[in-house]
């Protein structure tokens, strides 16, 4: 078949491109590079949750500087690709949370900071608050009632190892829950 | 700018009714909000009518202290001020005392003062660095953020912890301070005066900040009596009034100090005020580090209590360890109240024990609670871009207004 | 002026111990509190710190902190204007609604907005954990809990809770 230009086509375009990105999507060189990019720009949303978030402010200051490792809090939802949940949520808080999450777009992850977002911490047993993982997916904890901020550093490691392990690909759509 | 509506009387009737308002919900996932809602009545460009939407971090402190032990409040009390933690420890353990009648020693009383003025210079930047950012401006966030770092190192020089420290118990406080403490408190002093003028320079003289803070958000003094608030606020109206002058505690009765009023009562003002105070907290721990007393650093009957092991312990390393006895305390039945006036404003407690082990009625109020007049009395007829300038210089904190 | 004189004038039930700061004064009657309130503010007591309520089995005594900014000789003195109310007849005990705490009656008393707006969040926080309500207040409404909460008065001492799954959407 010839095209207005005199071009000649052999097959199905459709069918030629998905091949084309199912075989560049295995690639061993395209998957270190799609998650060398990733690891060193994690952007989290700038929601504050609760009292660890002072931490949070102080490790985006000048002395820990988390910003060399890519890690720049962005104002809106839709550019962003981490969610850092500080402290306790209560009832009212965690609507809110849930909803930011599904409108970010995927591949994106969960930080659980603090030991009120792992296990209550020390408003346990309180009519109010609710604990991370019962309405969200979660990839790393840090422990501490505030963590320091170079645990979140160590935090923002383990998720680029994780990353870096990812056997599926970081081209398609992640896992949903 | 519109006519500005300032009868209390007519604020809590104006009708938003029909089609000319618009509403708009400043929720609590932007940078410009903290962890609120605040809902705003538009007409134009004109705020007619605010309602703050609070409760997101409500954490029941109170009902929580009402089912613990005694000794188990301190905990829950700092973690909910975060930037100034060691004065409501401070709050607490003052009511109690008062319930239980000990007077901690001389030299307790000045290491308490030492802690709270430290405390109060990181919590000032904490909020000059907050108005930085919510007026645009993220060189003086850096800042700011930055200079707290040095205090922090002294206050973990002294207590052992960063943030919260839990350094003050009934009957005195727990660590004593270490060989070398004077000499680097004296150069951390000397380099936050010569920064003090940089921020002098580049923010408190800046034409933009100056034209976005001057006449925006005055408050008069008799509507700041008769709303209530607290603070560097109040005093920026000029209501000369301060609770470690008028109903003092610790070693603020022996201390030198001066407590600055301005006249005008808008932004302005109230970000000078903190950058005095600063200049106030510098001279206040030098006189402490010249004039600190010897002697124990708890009060005799705490003393008398402990087991051998553990005054051995005190005596080599001037240790307390967190006495374990004190889980069982119960102090005898009576009421008590307190005040202590912290980086934001005036702290107040009023507890009830009817000589169980868990206090019968635990009740307090934090000074961002009684700020929040100003969002539904003062935002009123200014424009929208005003309304962070208005939020910056008062410097509310949801998580201690909720509790 | 002597503190004690001039309270003894409003009231006769008063209780005065300095060493633990600690000023009171009570009204035993709900029609009084409004002369009693306007008689403090002339005394000079110009803002309300906090309002509060305390739960005994049979009443509960409705608690207003107030002090002054503008006397010299009141700055130090924060006075509790304690008011105790019974509590009326409950309704059936066994009803439940959803998972929390069963259905008990709100207390009423006058609002002293009127006299001192500084009162005005305050009280909105002691109907919502109480179950006080102030009448003549102009925006008594929830402030701190989410609708789940409706008519449960947390913090009363016959509050219990049983979650079985918060609804999160």
């Amino acid at each position: 078949m010839a095209d207005a230009e005199g071009l000649i086509y052999l097959g199905n375009l459709d069918d030629v491109a998905r091949k084309a990105l199912e075989f560049l999507s295995k690639s061993e060189l395209m998957k270190k590079t799609l998650s060398w990019g990733i690891d060193f720009s994690l952007w989290p949303v700038h929601l504050m949750t609760s009292c660890c978030g002072a931490e949070f402010a102080a490790a985006a200051s000048p002395r820990f500087d988390l910003e060399r490792l890519g890690f720049l809090p962005f104002g809106g939802p839709r550019q962003t690709n981490l969610i850092v949940v500080e402290g306790t949520t209560t009832i009212k808080m965690a609507r809110v949370v849930k909803r930011v999450y599904e409108q970010m777009p995927s591949p994106k992850w969960v930080i659980a900071m603090g030991a009120c977002a792992m296990d209550g911490g020390i408003f346990f047993n309180s009519y109010n608050t609710i604990v991370a993982r019962e309405y969200l997916p979660v990839d790393a904890y840090v422990p501490g009632c505030p963590p320091r901020p170079e645990a979140l550093a160590r935090a923002v490691l383990l998720i680029q190892e994780k990353i870096k392990r990812e056997k599926d690909s970081l081209l398609g759509v992640k896992n949903e829950h | 700018m519109s006519e500005k509506i300032f009868n209390i009387d007519d604020l809590q009737n104006i009708n938003v009714e029909g089609e000319k308002y618009i509403i708009l919900q400043i929720g609590p996932s932007h940078p410009g909000s903290g962890h609120m809602r605040i809902k705003v009545w538009l007409d134009g460009d004109i705020i007619v009518k605010v309602d703050p939407d609070i409760g997101f971090v409500h954490r029941t402190s109170e009902w929580l202290s009402e089912r613990r032990e005694w000794i188990k409040a301190i905990p829950i009390v700092e973690r909910i001020m975060l930037p100034d933690t060691v004065h409501a420890n401070l709050a607490y353990v003052l009511t109690v005392e008062k319930l239980l009648s000990i007077e901690p020693p001389p030299r307790a009383q000045y290491l308490r003062s030492l802690v709270a003025e430290i405390n109060r210079i990181t919590s000032h930047l904490y909020g000059i660095g907050i108005f930085g950012i919510f007026l645009g401006s993220s060189t003086v966030y850096m800042w700011a953020f930055g200079d707290r770092e040095p205090f922090i190192d002294l206050m973990e020089m002294l207590t052992g912890a960063r943030i919260t420290t839990s350094y003050i118990i009934p009957g005195g406080v727990r660590w004593d301070m270490p060989n070398g403490f004077k000499e680097r408190a004296e150069t951390v002093l000397q380099y936050m005066e010569r920064r003090l003028k940089d921020y002098e320079d580049i923010w408190v003289k800046n034409p933009v900040v100056q034209a976005r803070t001057i006449n925006v958000g005055v408050l008069k003094k008799e509507d700041a009596i008769s709303l209530g608030v607290v603070g560097p606020n109040l005093r920026a109206s000029g209501v000369y009034y301060d609770t470690r002058k008028h109903q003092p505690y610790a070693a603020y009765p022996n201390l030198d100090f001066e407590i600055p009023t301005m006249k005008n009562g808008d932004s302005y003002d109230r970000l000078l005020i903190r950058v005095e105070e600063i200049k106030q907290s510098i001279r206040m721990i030098r006189q402490i580090l010249k004039d600190l007393p010897e002697g124990k650093i708890v009060a005799d009957q705490i003393y008398n209590q402990l087991n051998p092991v553990m005054k051995k312990n005190y005596e080599e390393k001037k240790r307390v360890m967190f006495p374990a006895f004190m889980i069982h305390m119960r102090p005898p039945p009576g009421e008590a109240t307190a005040k202590v006036e912290a980086g934001r404003g005036e702290i107040f407690f009023y507890i009830k024990s009817t000589g169980d082990k868990y206090p019968y009625r635990f009740r307090w109020v934090t000074p961002s609670f009684r700020n929040l007049p100003f969002f539904t009395h003062v935002a009123v007829g200014h424009r929208l871009a005003d309304l962070p300038t208005i939020y910056g210089s008062i410097d509310y904190f949801p998580p201690e207004a909720d509790r | 002026m002597n503190i004690k004189d001039e309270l003894l004038k409003i009231s006769s039930n008063i209780v005065i111990d300095e060493k633990k700061a600690y000023y009171k004064i009570v009204i035993e009657e709900s029609a009084k509190i409004f002369d009693a309130a306007n008689s403090l503010k002339n005394l000079g007591f110009d803002h309300v710190v906090s309002v509060t309520g305390v739960d005994y089995p049979d009443k509960v005594e409705v608690i207003w902190h107030v002090s002054s900014y503008s006397v010299e000789d009141l700055k130090g003195i924060n006075l509790a204007l304690t008011l105790p109310v019974k509590k009326p007849e409950s309704v059936n005990q066994n009803e439940t609604q959803g998972n929390l705490a069963s259905k008990r009656p709100p207390v009423t008393v006058p609002s002293l907005v009127k006299i001192w707006p500084s009162a005005s969040f305050n009280e909105r926080e002691a109907f919502e954990m109480f179950g006080i309500l102030f009448e003549g207040h102009p925006d008594l409404r929830y402030l701190m809990l989410p609708e789940d909460f409706y008519e449960t008065w947390p913090m009363r001492k016959d509050f219990t809770y049983q979650r079985a799954k918060v609804f999160i959407e």
